[in-house]
């Protein structure tokens, strides 16, 4: 137990590849860029491989609401605290779900991992230097797919028809100026991207293109996927 | 100001990194105290408290794990699934931003006295213990305000054990301990629930809370150097130890600034 934990923060980081028999594909990218979509459609082609296959989502769960509540409560929240509480989030998937999984030698398809979490903090103004070290604990992707589509393709996207309703359910929605709340989304989406864009070249992430049709994005992914698979490159 | 560069540049080298210091008014102190479970530090401090206080000085104090923010989140974990030791020690750190943004850093920009019940030192030992990186947990707390003095009440982990064995009739007795109002066995009974969350005390607890205590006081001896802890030996009478607490309180907000 010792030597996991000691392995999870610090030594062996998200920076250096993991040496688990499994593998973890992570999907990052704004909301309504298509991930799921495509991670359901991964883990059919993976399974009738053979592989035993996992899905995780992240997007604050049960244990982080309770916090952000009693956070709210007090008024405006500390941006590194906010970072904080998401890192817990992730640290406890990491360990119940994730890493379980990559020692049984499973395909993990992580729907959000850290590059979001990373990307939302950055936007938020967290110190780089320190919400990068925080996120030391986690394994690095095998391979980390970046959903690349506009600010503007995603906000349309992701609002149908009632747009205010459903930004309010969306991350960034805590630095909302009252007065102008689809403006300060936007700007923050505009500042999640920037943040996106920046750790595709620092991080090695596979740059998808999700204006492409679901078929061809799915060819795509399935030959980067194939590339990372256990066998293939031993 | 020459102090604290004095005591940053004298500290490991791994870990200079406290937040730079602000601007403090005179009188402004943050006091740590810092011991294993059962070491008394609690009480100290609250006798503190209540001594600074009746000299008039202006006095907050906080508790590690106090935030009204992880709180909720940590009884839930406790009664129905636990969280992972990761996710722990970075609700721990959470808590501890919190209070420091929310509690310590006003206080002190008011020019208040700081009382801390337990402080980073408390997550460095925990963390460290269950082999956590050091250096990815001294870095998670690099925001922290580095304290004016720090107060080790030493006791061994033998002492601690004693002290929770005696403490263990008293709490089987009554399950129930709030109906009974007595003030004294209450405190106790505070004390205790904080260490541990269930009062049964089968051998092989008692094995592991020794185990527990043993490598929590590995970490404080290995800390004392490091960061120029005060050790105040705890294996005393209360009154001793405050006196002794009292005495060096004193020196320190009387030294020039």
């Amino acid at each position: 137990m010792a030597t996991d934990l000691n392995k999870q923060a610090g030594n062996s980081s998200f920076l250096e590849p993991h040496r688990y028999p499994g593998r973890l594909v992570a999907a990052e990218g704004l909301d309504g860029s298509g991930k799921s979509t495509q991670l359901q459609l991964l883990s059919f082609w993976l399974r009738s491989e053979g592989y035993e296959v996992i899905i995780t989502e992240w997007n604050s769960s049960k244990l982080i609401k309770r916090a952000l509540k009693a956070g709210r409560k007090q008024g405006v929240m500390d941006t590194k605290l906010l970072s904080l509480l998401h890192a817990a989030d992730i640290a406890e998937m990491h360990q119940r779900e994730i890493l379980p999984a990559l020692k049984r030698g499973a395909v993990v398809l992580a729907d959000r991992y850290i590059y979001t979490a990373l990307a939302r903090d950055l936007a938020r103004g967290v110190e780089a230097e320190w919400v990068q070290h925080v996120y030391q604990f986690a394994v690095r992707p095998d391979l980390g797919v970046y959903f690349q589509i506009s600010a503007e393709e995603a906000l349309h996207r992701a609002s149908g028809s009632h747009p205010l309703l459903k930004y309010e359910q969306q991350a960034g929605m805590d630095l909302a100026r009252q007065s102008d709340p689809v403006g300060s989304f936007r700007s923050f989406q505009q500042s999640v991207l920037r943040a996106y864009e920046a750790m595709v070249g620092r991080f090695e992430l596979f740059c998808l293109d999700a204006t492409q049709p679901v078929k061809q994005q799915q060819r795509l992914l399935r030959d980067a996927v194939q590339r990372v698979l256990p066998g293939e490159n031993e | 100001m020459e102090n604290e560069q004095r005591r940053i540049s004298g500290a490991d080298e791994h870990f200079n990194s406290f937040a730079t210091p602000l601007l403090r008014p005179e009188g402004a102190k943050l006091i740590v105290l810092e011991g294993i479970d059962l070491s008394g530090r609690t009480t100290q401090v609250h006798l503190l408290r209540d001594w600074l206080s009746a000299q008039k000085y202006h006095v907050t104090t906080t508790a590690w794990r106090t935030s009204p923010l992880i709180s909720d989140v940590l009884a839930r974990a406790r009664t129905k699934s636990p969280l992972r030791p990761l996710t722990y020690s970075l609700l721990y750190c959470a808590d501890h931003l919190d209070r420091t943004e929310r509690v310590m850093r006003p206080a002190l920009e008011r020019g208040e006295i700081v009382l801390a019940d337990r402080y980073v030192y408390t997550a460095f030992a925990r963390d460290e213990a269950r082999g956590l990186d050091k250096q990815w947990v001294r870095n998670l707390y690099r925001f922290t305000l580095e304290p004016d003095a720090v107060f080790y009440l030493h006791i061994s982990p033998e002492e601690a054990v004693r002290r929770r064995v005696a403490l263990q009739p008293r709490i089987s007795l009554e399950a129930k301990p709030e109906k009974h109002g007595e003030k004294k066995q209450k405190k106790l009974l505070e004390r205790a629930a904080t260490t541990v969350q269930s009062p049964a005390l089968a051998p092989q607890t008692l094995e592991s809370f020794h185990d527990f205590e043993m490598n929590m006081y590995s970490q404080y001896q290995r800390m004392q150097k490091e960061f120029n802890f005060t050790v105040v030996e705890g294996d005393q009478s209360i009154d001793l130890v405050q006196v002794t607490l009292r005495r060096a309180v004193l020196r320190l907000l009387l030294e020039p600034e």
